[in-house]
């Protein structure tokens, strides 16, 4: 009833509103009907108040026109239902509650197992520290501190940790998040009077993995209290896990008492994996997939990828995603193919500048001369090929690129093109040249 | 030479099945799959303005809700009218698509609060899908939120040829219900900026300029609507200086 009834709303509000105004503030509303009411959930206040000064009008209006001899009242409230996807994770740990807002959940990645951790020598200590914490927990290495680049595998190695815990024994209380997340979750907890509870429930975890610590950075009432949480942890030698960016001692806004005792225990680091990792991850992450990645292949992309482990997978996805989508088999042409833009040098636009600068050198010709007047052949040639490149290549109108030749009509760039093209047909040479110059500037 | 400024307002509604793909098929492909949640994601868009990437994104907003899936779309472009809050409990959805997301590169408090939106849809199992102009590994942005959203699929978003961006221009006028008169799609790809998002602007405005005079949409009348926005404009016979 409330699906028909706001459906047909929403049909009406499409046509009213921009497509940019209904997607952004109307789509995210939530209806549900009771009684002579429709309760209108938005995700947050500022929507919530968004819709109110804007909409809500012709939201009325349009609930008003569907429900004709009756009076249907529209409540504007903050909130959700329960979502029906089968993809929302089970929290796999405690949580933390401020009032009646579930704030804070453990979800650790069923995924992060050290099975399919791919070791190399860049990441070998790191494995065998956190492989250790997860055999003795609060005893091997407390806290373990382990830090690099982005994407590098810190938070499988600390989530791996946690994944083994549990698996050892599934009532421990493991409880993984992100840095910022412990921020948010204090703050709600401070706004919502449970601060009390906030810290008995952070300390009262046998393990606490804390992600990318360098955002607690200049929050110094997050530190602060981080900072006790941590000393009770360690003092009851419950595991503390934390990683970062860099090195404890070079984070700036770190306080120096926690940095001081994120030494006490061990600091491993994670560099990018070398050429032989790479490869051995891809291979193990096309397992993972389900798809045969031929060796070609995995060096191909691991040639070319070197800076983390995340755009290595972002990589595969998309050469998986190309395989399914043309339906073939991966092979080195369709890797080629799917990573064109990924890999390519080509990280500046093409301008027409950048078109003239090389097509005058191509015919070791002056740029002066392309916008000259002269028409001897050796220069209208090239000036011919240049505007046809321009026009391929560049979204310029063809005003534009005539005038960006000296001032000529947009009909001297039809005709150049045209000519081109024609003579590309019959002569070898300028076909050939053709094709060098595009792929020069698209690369 | 003055260029026929962008005024988008009421447009045809972006879906993916009016999507001219050219070489983007593959692009269409994941987005569908975002939206009926059968792709984890997330997925990344990127490219020079006028390559679709707001289409495909709200187009993907429109596919998931027609599949009775919770979404939003939120521009990040310039003028913004809201801070970081908005992204609060979006994590409830199970699409959120956010466009010109190097809009925001550089502003801490926007990337953080990203972050941790990317963190609580990983949690809640929601879709992401983002798109900006740059690169994703150009450098600019929060490392971790750009290095997260290179795990997923990252599409580049490559031009259409003249081909199929007369297509587009045929598509977009055919859905305004406005009839091109033949050769009036090729004159505007001649004569205007031919970027995707320029090309359905001048579409939009020939719509409405064509239902004011009640006029069909033929070559000389495109010149008249064109010349009212950039001056007497002629089109001088044939000039070619082929040697």
């Amino acid at each position: 009833m409330v699906g028909s009834l706001w459906q047909s709303c929403l049909h009406r509000l499409e046509g009213e509103l921009s497509e940019q105004q209904f997607n952004t503030w109307i789509r995210p509303l939530h209806a549900v009907e009771e009684g002579d009411a429709l309760h209108l959930l938005a995700p947050n206040r500022f929507v919530l108040d968004w819709v109110r000064e804007h909409f809500y009008r012709q939201i009325t209006e349009a609930v008003s026109g569907q429900t004709p001899g009756r009076t249907a009242r529209v409540l504007l409230e903050i909130g959700s239902t329960q979502r029906q996807t089968p993809a929302a994770r089970p929290p796999s740990g405690p949580r933390f509650q401020a009032g009646a807002e579930v704030v804070r959940s453990s979800y650790l990645s069923p995924q992060f197992v050290f099975d399919s951790f791919v070791e190399g020598k860049s990441n070998q200590l790191a494995r065998a520290a956190s492989q250790q914490v997860a055999d003795n927990p609060g005893r091997a290495y407390n806290p373990l501190f382990i830090y690099g680049g982005v994407g590098l595998g810190k938070t499988h190695l600390m989530q791996a940790v946690g994944n083994q815990m549990l698996l050892a024994n599934p009532a421990a209380r493991v409880v993984y998040l992100h840095s910022e997340r412990f921020v948010g979750d204090m703050i709600k907890a401070l706004q919502h009077n449970t601060i009390n509870e906030f810290k008995r429930f952070y300390r009262s975890v046998d393990a606490l993995l804390i992600d990318d610590i360098q955002f607690f950075a200049g929050k110094e009432r997050s530190q602060e209290e981080f900072f006790h949480t941590f000393n009770a942890l360690l003092e009851s030698q419950q595991q503390v896990i934390v990683t970062c960016d860099r090195y404890p001692k070079e984070v700036k806004g770190l306080e120096e008492r926690l940095k001081s005792r994120f030494g006490w225990g061990l600091t491993v680091a994670i560099e990018p994996p070398e050429l032989e990792t790479r490869v051995a991850i891809l291979i193990s992450k096309a397992q993972q997939f389900q798809v045969e990645l031929p060796n070609e292949v995995a060096f191909f992309i691991a040639k070319r990828i070197r800076s983390n482990v995340r755009e290595l997978e972002g990589a595969l996805r998309r050469v998986v995603a190309n395989a399914r989508f043309v339906g073939c088999p991966i092979t080195l042409d369709l890797a080629k193919e799917a990573l064109r833009d990924l890999i390519s040098l080509q990280d500046k636009l093409v301008s027409i500048d950048n078109i003239q600068k090389t097509v005058a050198e191509y015919y070791k010709i002056r740029v002066s001369d392309l916008l000259s007047k002269r028409r001897s052949r050796s220069i209208a040639r090239p000036r011919q090929l240049a505007m046809a490149l321009a026009k391929e290549l560049t979204n310029h109108s063809l005003p534009e690129i005539g005038d960006r030749f000296g001032g000529r009509d947009h009909t001297t760039v039809l005709h150049a093109c045209r000519k081109i093209r024609e003579l590309s047909e019959h002569d070898e040479r300028i076909q050939e040249d053709y094709q060098n110059l595009y792929r020069t500037l698209s690369r | 030479m003055r260029q026929l400024a962008l005024d988008i307002g009421l447009r045809p509604h972006a879906s993916l099945a009016g999507f001219v793909p050219g070489p983007n098929g593959a692009v269409r492909e994941a987005l569908a799959g975002l939206a009926a949640g059968t792709l984890e994601g997330p997925v990344r868009l990127w490219g020079e303005a006028g390559t679709g990437k707001t289409h495909l994104l709200q187009a993907a907003c429109r596919a998931a809700h027609e599949a009775g899936r919770r979404c939003g779309y939120l521009p990040l472009a310039p003028p913004r009218d809201f801070g970081p809050g908005v992204l609060e409990g979006l994590e409830q959805l199970d699409l959120v698509c956010i466009d010109d997301l190097d809009a925001v590169a550089g502003e801490r408090e926007w990337e953080v609060a990203l972050l941790d939106l990317y963190h609580r849809l990983l949690e809640t199992g929601g879709r992401l899908a983002a798109s900006g102009r740059a690169r994703p590994d150009a450098g600019g942005g929060l490392p971790d939120l750009a290095s997260r959203l290179a795990a997923g699929l990252v599409y580049g978003l490559r031009a259409l040829d003249d081909g199929d961006k007369l297509r587009v221009v045929r598509g977009r006028a055919e859905a305004c219900g406005l009839v091109l008169a033949p050769g009036a799609a090729d004159y505007l790809l001649a004569r205007c900026q031919r970027d995707l998002g320029s090309l359905c602007a001048v579409v939009d405005r020939l719509d409405a300029a064509a239902l004011a005079a009640r006029r069909r949409v033929t070559v000389p009348f495109i010149r008249s609507v064109l010349a009212d926005v950039r001056g007497p404009t002629d089109i001088p016979p044939s000039a070619a200086d082929d040697a």
